[in-house]
């Protein structure tokens, strides 16, 4: 087993990705009262980047509902519609809406130069 | 030219491109037939003419305010349930799973090789400070000694006060003892706080 270098923060980035995984399934249950668990977590994860410094990845925090804090599932909790070249998300919650440009490289994080280093934590796993 | 023809439209020699001479004309015309006699010398005597009208431009169209929803306010928050989560109706056989993943991250994220270190051991207080900043929703939880007696050894759902208990977490064959006091503050303050490498062990 080797041993890797220890990147900055891990163990708050380990426990964002977490709260997402979690929010995911509780967004996607029939329950009514399991919804409300997701918008929990995912208040929990945003605070805990801003404290912590830490930025949500783009397609990560675009899931994410900004009014009532849900993460969207297409299907169920949102609608996903392309007007003009486009993507509009409506969330059927709180009947709000958000609109991003439809283009496969136009943020910064889509394009290859951006990568800089990868650290691969997976031959840790028992 | 009759005094019938003021509220309509004017016509086509005059149209878009209206200049201030042709105004004239028209002026004098349509005075020449309305005016009675005696004032129609005074038509050409007096030349200034004033048209008030002729600076009043049409006022810019203002944008009209953006109608989209920003935050909500907290009555809207407290209808749609967000503040408080409600007491009854859970379905706990989807909750029971968030344990499984709960075990994979804590097992990664503690970098436990086996086993836990020793308190003599090097390692022991960066074990603690990662332990101190992990997630504990999903985690089984129980309590070994507390000020009320009715708490220890309890399967119920209940809402209790953190600071007279000592709990034990359990990952795999290990345990951990945690001291209550070292979690009354709120989730998200948990990551930046810095802890004692030693705290006196008291309730």
């Amino acid at each position: 087993m080797v041993k890797l270098r220890k990147c900055v923060g891990k163990e708050n980035l380990q426990r964002l990705n977490y709260l997402y995984q979690i929010g995911n399934i509780y967004a996607k249950s029939n329950c009514k009262q399991n919804n409300l668990l997701s918008s929990y977590y995912t208040n929990l994860m945003i605070s805990i980047s801003k404290k912590t410094v830490q930025r949500l990845e783009p397609n990560i925090k675009r899931n994410i509902c900004k009014v009532c804090k849900n993460i969207c599932v297409p299907g169920k909790n949102c609608k996903i519609r392309i007007k003009k070249q486009k993507i509009q998300y409506k969330c059927n919650i709180c009947s709000s809406s958000k609109n991003y440009i439809a283009q496969q490289t136009y943020l910064w994080f889509d394009q290859t130069q951006s990568v800089n280093e990868i650290l691969d934590y997976s031959q840790n796993k028992s | 030219m009759s005094a019938s023809n003021i509220n309509k439209t004017l016509p086509p020699r005059y149209g878009p491109n209206f200049k201030q001479e042709a105004a004239y004309e028209h002026v004098k015309e349509l005075l020449n037939e309305i005016l009675p006699q005696t004032d129609k010398s005074q038509i050409e005597t007096e030349q200034n003419w004033r048209f008030p009208l002729e600076k009043i431009r049409e006022e810019k169209k203002r944008k009209p305010k953006s109608t989209k929803k920003k935050l909500l306010t907290r009555n809207e928050k407290k209808k749609l349930g967000l503040l408080k989560l409600p007491k009854g109706g859970w379905d706990y056989s989807k909750i029971l799973p968030m344990n499984k993943i709960w075990k994979e991250y804590m097992y990664e994220n503690l970098e436990l090789v086996k086993r836990a270190p020793h308190h003599t051991e090097s390692d022991y207080n960066s074990f603690c400070a990662v332990l101190n900043k992990s997630e504990l929703i999903g985690a089984e939880i129980s309590i070994i000694r507390s000020k009320v007696p009715s708490y220890v050894a309890e399967s119920k759902f209940k809402i209790i006060t953190k600071d007279a208990c000592v709990f034990i977490i359990q990952l795999r064959n290990m345990k951990f003892t945690v001291y209550g006091k070292s979690l009354l503050t709120r989730p998200s303050d948990r990551s930046i706080k810095k802890i004692k490498s030693y705290v006196f062990p008291d309730l």
